[in-house]
């Protein structure tokens, strides 16, 4: 019966909720909310819809297979193609992320404030303030919908290039 | 020398890999000096549009510059207090990001998914008042059978206006008062006697008893004696 309750929450929404906003409304643990959401997932990923997990949240969204119907109808509202600047700030972000403006621009050799304010302008990057360190960006939910991926492990080569870059930065001790 | 193509750079990181790879060299320190003079030869030609911009590449170049130095002189170290970070540690993850970053461009907005909130303002929204109930229906229904029934509308009889009639009405105005507003008129009229005083009016106007005054495209006309 919950299964039931939390698909139907998340259809309602539309907009991703949390483990805890989930639990809260059910009515039952959060660890709980946990495991009927994994299950969903798999039970969805034969369907036109795909259950899409970001940082603890949660929504549905279309599959990617289907896109193709559906850009159509929704494309005019999608944006210009992004500069190789705001691809390769956004990359960080989406493969890094939660991480901070120093972080970014230690690996972009360049002062990331501009290209930052335009991905939050159009809404595929987020800011979340911290108290004491600079603020955190981590990439939005929209952004890894127009990617395709439910997941930010799905993304292309995650573990690898997470891999390479733990390499250099040991072979850099090394020396 | 280094040739300076079209391709937009996204920084000074870009275009040192991009030496760098043209070069077909390692990513080192010692590599990263040599390429110095190229740099600084894409540095000098760049246009003054962004200051910031242009600032970030002038920091690479004196870091640089700063490299290239220590290796004629191994004594020199940074200033205390400065860091100076590592360049061939910073390029060799740069270049990885920037591998990434391809990987994403390939498949942004390609097999894009959506959420319910695209679709908002796409449908009409959904109103459909209190009163919509089963029997409401029906009961509206019932009415549009009694007021289309053949046997109702052949009991309406067509009234006739005549011409001559409205003509008579509109000289009887004239007689209270010197002129009046044709609106007047309408008041409780159905619409084939609008028409017909209107006609009327037309009539008049034309035998010159009547001037018609109208100060704008669709406003009131006054009526005065010709």
């Amino acid at each position: 019966m919950c299964k039931k309750s939390i698909e139907a929450l998340l259809f309602v929404y539309g907009e991703p909720l949390s483990l805890r906003e989930i639990a809260k409304m059910v009515g039952i643990k959060e660890d709980e909310v946990s495991r009927v959401l994994d299950e969903l997932k798999n039970e969805y990923q034969e369907k036109g819809i795909v259950l899409l997990a970001h940082e603890g949240n949660f929504s549905f969204s279309t599959h990617p297979d289907v896109s193709g119907v559906l850009k159509d109808i929704i494309a005019k509202n999608l944006e210009e193609p992004l500069t190789p600047s705001s691809l390769e700030t956004l990359s960080i972000v989406a493969y890094l992320g939660p991480i901070t403006k120093v972080d970014i621009d230690d690996m972009r050799g360049v002062n990331s404030y501009f290209t930052l304010k335009s991905l939050l302008v159009r809404g595929l990057i987020h800011k979340k303030d911290q108290e004491e360190k600079g603020s955190l960006y981590d990439i939005t939910f929209d952004a890894l919908r127009y990617l395709g991926v439910t997941n930010r492990t799905e993304l292309p080569s995650y573990d690898e290039f997470k891999e390479k870059l733990v390499r250099i930065r040991e072979n850099f001790i090394h020396k | 020398m280094f040739q300076v193509t079209q391709e937009k750079f996204s920084g000074p990181f870009d275009v040192l890999l991009s030496i760098i790879e043209a070069r077909k060299l390692e990513i080192t320190e010692v590599n990263i000096s040599q390429i110095t003079t190229d740099f600084l030869a894409y540095v000098r030609q760049l246009q003054e549009k962004n200051y910031v911009e242009i600032g970030d590449f002038l920091v690479v170049g004196a870091r640089l510059i700063f490299i290239k130095s220590r290796e004629i002189l191994p004594k020199l170290t940074p200033i205390d207090g400065e860091e100076e970070g590592n360049l061939e540690l910073q390029l060799q993850l740069y270049r990885e990001v920037k591998h990434i970053s391809k990987l994403l461009a390939e498949i942004y907005l390609v097999r894009p998914m959506f959420g319910r909130g695209y679709f908002e303002g796409c449908a009409p929204e959904f109103l459909p008042g209190r009163n919509l109930t089963l029997s409401s229906l029906q009961k509206s229904l019932s009415h549009f059978f009694i007021f289309n029934t053949p046997h109702v509308s052949s009991k309406i009889e067509r009234r006739i206006v005549r011409i001559e009639e409205k003509v008579e009405d509109i000289l009887k105005r004239l007689e209270s008062g010197l002129h009046f507003e044709f609106n007047e008129l309408f008041k409780e009229k159905e619409r084939i006697e609008i028409i017909v005083l209107f006609l009327a009016l037309l009539e008049l106007m034309k035998a010159g008893v009547v001037t018609p005054i109208q100060n704008e495209e669709f406003g009131g006309i006054t009526v005065g004696r010709g």
